[in-house]
């Protein structure tokens, strides 16, 4: 595996009494999409903004390319932090431009590129309005436009798609992807479990403060100790499977999600469901994220995605 | 505690002071307000000059069988007394009552004898003329006595006293005074309006959240800085030019007598601005940055706000004994120097080894409340829900 981009090792904060990072380590590797996840409160914003030294850690420490991270590097760092924030009375491009400057470009060279990033997020036309007569979605994509218009190493972008259309939510995706293929180093926090699963190929959970699963999303799928078996019957059926190591996690009739263990008998399964009716699909395959998720986290987390009941993907 | 490894970088000062500048000079509410202080400031000094402020000359007339020397009696009484009069001849009494009523003399004199007024009595210009009243009847005794003109000349001047002030009062002392209370509201209000910009554009920053972008780029103190100057230079326009558009036209129109304030006073004045500003300003951004919401930025600015008030009051109450040691003591304080010295500079002359002990005392208290100010700030401006007091802020050596 090559060199981590961004690095987080034991990093530490308490506020207080709260604890909100308690040895927070991670790994953020160039060119790829990282999602960040964690119930709320986990610690996903602190993290965050200890990359940006918006908050000072008490201990560990933030590594880019193996050297601690500086003034110099944070001006290659992109950021759009989760509580949005813009000049309501400033004018579009003259505000992108403003962030562009910020982070050590030239006047000209900040605004050919202020310019060149709306038109491309569809914002040509308004480059000289002011930010408060835009919709929130389009506020919204000038906040992107702010991490992105100096063309950063390191995109961290706080539940990006928050609020997002279903449109939105696929060029956005689309963008990161490209950003991500073009050398940065992306890492985004999400409560979108299947959007996180359908886009990344690194995922990183995080807990009370720690990162409790991270890697690469398809080996941590292959690594867990279960798999998921998705049962389709032609019409509802009272079916209690009979073989000891699978549980129900979702029934609704006619369609079951169980988990089993990954060395369990796939014929006795098969078996067992056709004695109570006519099975019209079947998978088996890794648990999805989201089942990852609760395991990592605990059923208690508040933000547990509901188990996936659309019919099964074929194995 | 800093950011490790980053230069201090004046460039991201400037962008910020230079973004400031320009949002709040293109701004309405600027232009309007700059527009509305100017006229103000110019009707102020035409006004004055289109009405005519000089002493009314007053009236008399004189009605019935006045002896021939009464009017030049008259004339020189009022000189002496320094009133200005005009003797206006009346043909008999009823005209002359009429001409009272309509206001066209002010009093109505009759056979050198009797005096008539419309409503009241106006004692000094009743004086005047009983003296040369006096001063008629005394001169045809005299003549009736066998005196010679020259006699009763000797006899009507006594030999002169002679007259000598100690301490000399300064002939502009009112003017003076009249100019350093004035110039004292002024300083009071370009320090505390500009000071109320920069608390308004912190705890915008903050609520409007678009403080934490800010600082994924730049060191808080840069951002405070780069808007107290950015806040300042316009405040330092603005005041400039409408001063001088009022010494331009103090000097054009001469509306009323302005005391001798040189060039070098003006300036000084301006330093005082831009120090008592700062001071104000950082403090008023420092506390500001405490308050989650605009309206709590009250509360949390109060001890800046009755600071200003402090000082201005103890500037305002001392200025009329400039050689006190009270007076003294607040005029090198840096919290109530920016209003004192300028207040004792116009009142009167200060020994420039003070000015220059209040300016460096005024530019130490600058820095200090800089690093301070600094630090709370950075401790306070991401910190948002609810009031952040100070010593959480100042704990929090989060950035």
């Amino acid at each position: 595996m090559e060199a981590a981009g961004l690095e987080l090792d034991g990093v530490s904060k308490r506020y207080g009494a709260t604890v909100a990072l308690d040895g927070c380590s991670l790994a953020v590797q160039p060119g790829r999409l990282t999602g960040f996840l964690g119930p709320n409160g986990a610690g996903k914003t602190t993290a965050m903004r200890c990359v940006f030294g918006l908050v000072q850690p008490d201990g560990g420490s933030v590594h880019w390319h193996g050297a601690p991270v500086d003034g110099a590097a944070r001006r290659r760092f992109g950021y759009m932090p989760e509580e949005r924030g813009l000049y309501p009375r400033m004018r579009v491009g003259e505000q992108v431009a403003y962030f562009a400057r910020l982070a050590g470009m030239g006047q000209a060279e900040a605004g050919r590129a202020a310019l060149g990033w709306l038109e491309r997020l569809g914002l040509g036309d308004r480059a000289g309005d002011r930010v408060e007569s835009l919709s929130h979605g389009n506020q919204q994509r000038v906040q992107l436009a702010l991490a992105l218009v100096h063309d950063p190493d390191l995109l961290v972008l706080d539940e990006p798609f928050a609020g997002l259309d279903p449109l939105a939510i696929e060029s956005l995706g689309e963008l990161l992807r490209e950003r991500a293929a073009a050398g940065t180093t992306v890492l985004f926090s999400s409560h979108q479990l299947d959007l996180v699963e359908h886009l990344c190929e690194d995922v990183a959970i995080v807990d009370h403060g720690r990162v409790v699963l991270a890697g690469v999303l398809d080996d941590l799928r292959a690594a867990a100790r279960t798999r998921t078996v998705r049962i389709g019957f032609d019409r509802p059926v009272a079916w209690i499977p009979g073989i000891a190591s699978v549980r129900i996690l979702a029934a609704d009739g006619r369609q079951f999600v169980l988990s089993a263990d990954p060395d369990a008998d796939v014929e006795a399964i098969v078996r067992d469901a056709r004695r109570a009716g006519r099975v019209a699909r079947f998978s088996w395959e890794p648990p999805a994220l989201s089942e990852l998720f609760r395991d990592a986290v605990g059923e208690s987390a508040a933000s547990v995605a509901d188990i996936d009941m659309r019919p099964a993907r074929s194995a | 505690m800093n950011r490790s490894g980053r230069p201090a970088s004046w460039g991201g000062v400037v962008l910020v002071a230079r973004r400031e500048f320009r949002e709040r000079f293109r701004s309405r509410a600027f232009q309007v307000a700059t527009a509305i202080t100017l006229v103000v400031v110019a009707a102020a000094v035409v006004v004055p000059a289109l009405v005519d402020t000089t002493p009314k000359t007053r009236p008399v007339g004189l009605a019935g069988s006045s002896p021939v020397a009464l009017s030049a009696a008259i004339e020189a009484q009022a000189r002496a007394a320094d009133v200005a009069v005009r003797i206006v001849p009346i043909g008999d009494e009823p005209t002359g009552e009429n001409a009272l009523r309509r206001g066209d003399i002010a009093v109505l004199v009759i056979d050198g004898r009797r005096m008539v007024w419309h409503r009241s009595v106006e004692a000094r210009l009743a004086a005047v003329v009983r003296s040369a009243a006096a001063v008629v009847a005394l001169r045809d005794d005299a003549a009736r006595l066998g005196l010679t003109a020259a006699q009763t000349e000797a006899l009507l001047s006594p030999a002169p006293l002679d007259s000598r002030t100690l301490d000399p009062e300064d002939p502009h002392r009112r003017e003076r005074e009249g100019a350093a209370a004035v110039t004292l509201a002024l300083l009071l209000m370009a320090i505390s309006l500009n000071g109320a910009m920069v608390l308004t554009g912190v705890v915008e920053e903050k609520s409007g959240r678009v403080v934490e972008v800010l600082l994924a780029h730049l060191r808080p103190w840069e951002l405070l800085a780069g808007k107290v100057a950015g806040i300042g230079l316009l405040g330092l326009t603005q005041v400039t030019s409408i001063g001088a558009t009022a010494v331009v036209l103090l000097a054009v129109l001469h509306p009323f007598d302005v005391p001798p304030i040189g060039i070098a006073t003006f300036g000084l004045l301006l330093v005082w601005f831009i120090l008592g500003y700062a001071i104000f300003s950082v403090a008023y951004g420092a506390l500001g940055a405490l308050a989650p919401r605009p309206e709590d930025a009250q509360n949390t600015t109060g001890p800046v706000t009755l600071c200003l008030v402090v000082a201005y009051f103890a500037a305002f109450t001392l200025a009329g004994h400039p050689d006190t040691l009270a007076a003294k003591f607040v005029s090198l304080f840096p919290l109530t120097a920016p209003l004192a010295m300028p207040e004792r500079l116009v009142v009167g002359a200060v020994p420039w080894w003070e000015t220059g002990l209040a300016i460096t005392l005024t530019l130490a208290g600058v820095y200090g409340i800089l690093r301070l100010g600094g630090r709370i700030y950075a401790g306070a401006v991401l910190r948002t829900g609810r009031t952040v007091n100070l010593v959480e802020a100042w704990r929090a050596t989060g950035l």
